[in-house]
């Protein structure tokens, strides 16, 4: 996917509309991540500098919004990132099967995370809700990024009418 | 690889001395997330609200009649309690006990349970900030009994750990054999657990276990929940006493922040003389 992008101005409303969007989604299903499928999509138009942009402000909200002390979400989004360039090799980088390993693999880490956390910050997580969580983030993922994947590709085909 | 856990290292263990990003995250991120959620939940609490007012009213009067009947016992019930509270004004005194500190209520309004992708702590968020009195640590109750206290605060949004949370601790007393414990939460839909009681400590099952007020954290006397086992082991040193918590914090909709607003006297520290301590 790589067409020329929508103005900045376009850019930010698109996402600022899909990050409302995501924060109303995690609110309705706690401990999944809404916002991923965004960096998922914008790593797969390969524009770096808007995906910096939104791992910058979506590790924001999900540090702001919870209460762990700050790292987490920096080392949520960079394991997918890491994901991303080691399945691209792989994989075509939109191919649902490479979506549906990324995001097992997502959702694995999250466990691992939450475990690495639980000795780092010296907390009681406890491990049941932290693999529904895992698990709920490794189902949800993929059938979000159906739905942002359209939506971006309508966006981008209206930018590219050719 | 190495490089980046140094680098994730180094910033975690700066953030922990300074707090820095921890503050820049609650001012933009949970702010937005704040700014997000409140029209939406303003909206169906118009509509929420537009129905039961307007279109939803069978059965008022007969609920009218049930709260003025309520009313008229409730009436004597505070003539006495005035009688009770005028006798405790004299017995203080009497005693020269100082009053408990003054304590504000604020309102506020539950927007979220859980947000966001660390949602394994069991919190809410509410739509008050510290520039509407919820700054951090402020104990947040609601109408039957204690809920939590507020772990982050930004200007407009702040989350709340609640006491049902692993991590989260509450000093109290029974209030009828004032036996001091700690209150420990043990998850989501699970009993509380109170520790710390020594074995021959006088507790029953039923008692009422209410906030200690010790360190200020908490005003004294707020109810925090109520004993529902004791058990007895050969090989502790403590009581295993469980207890439920009257606040059902699943469905949490508004809660109150309580806000000391007793004037704290600052330390004022003599000016050092040493010339005239060598004169002296």
């Amino acid at each position: 996917m790589q067409n020329q992008q929508p103005s900045a101005l376009r850019s930010v409303l698109w996402w600022l509309v899909y990050a409302v969007c995501g924060v109303w989604g995690m609110s309705l299903l706690p401990g999944v991540d809404f916002l991923l499928p965004g960096v998922l999509c914008s790593m797969q138009e390969g524009n770096r500098q808007q995906t910096l942009w939104l791992v910058v402000l979506f590790s924001l909200v999900h540090e702001g919004a919870g209460l762990l002390a700050f790292g987490p979400a920096v080392l949520w989004y960079a394991m997918a990132a890491l994901l991303f360039q080691v399945g691209r090799s792989i994989f075509e980088a939109e191919n649902v099967v490479f979506v549906l390993l990324f995001s097992m693999g997502l959702g694995v880490w999250h466990v691992a995370l939450g475990i690495m956390m639980r000795h780092l910050q010296d907390l009681v997580i406890l491990l049941p809700r932290l693999l529904v969580s895992g698990a709920l983030n490794a189902v949800c993922i993929p059938v979000v990024w159906v739905v942002v994947h359209f939506l971006r590709q309508r966006e981008l085909r209206h930018v590219n009418p050719s | 690889m190495v490089l980046v856990l140094f680098l994730y290292l180094s910033l975690f263990t700066w953030n922990l001395r300074t707090g820095y990003v921890d503050r820049l995250a609650t001012h933009t991120g949970l702010e937005f997330v704040g700014a997000v959620l409140k029209p939406g939940k303003w909206l169906r609490l118009q509509v929420v609200e537009f129905w039961d007012h307007y279109i939803d009213l069978v059965g008022v009067r007969k609920r009218n009649d049930e709260l003025e009947a309520q009313m008229r016992e409730i009436l004597f019930a505070v003539a006495g309690a005035k009688e009770d509270q005028a006798e405790l004004a004299r017995l203080r005194e009497l005693l020269s006990i100082a009053p408990p500190t003054g304590w504000e209520r604020i309102g506020a309004r539950v927007i979220a349970h859980r947000l966001g992708s660390q949602a394994e702590l069991e919190s809410v968020l509410l739509d008050k900030g510290y520039l509407d009195g919820a700054s951090v640590h402020t104990p947040v109750v609601a109408y039957d009994g204690a809920v939590g206290r507020v772990f982050r605060a930004g200007p407009y949004t702040s989350s709340v750990l609640l006491l049902t949370d692993p991590n989260s601790r509450i000093a109290v007393l029974s209030q009828d054999n004032r036996t001091p414990g700690i209150i420990v939460g043990l998850g989501p839909r699970h009993q509380l657990e109170m520790r710390y009681v020594s074995l021959n400590a006088p507790l029953a099952v039923g008692e009422l276990l209410v906030t200690s007020g010790q360190a200020g954290a908490f005003p004294k006397g707020l109810p925090v929940a109520r004993i529902v086992s004791i058990e007895y082991s050969d090989i502790s040193l403590f009581q295993k006493v469980m207890a439920e918590p009257l606040t059902n914090l699943e469905n949490l909709e508004e809660v109150l922040l309580v806000g000391n607003t007793a004037e704290v006297q600052p330390f004022e520290e003599k000016p050092h003389d040493s010339r005239q301590e060598a004169d002296d």
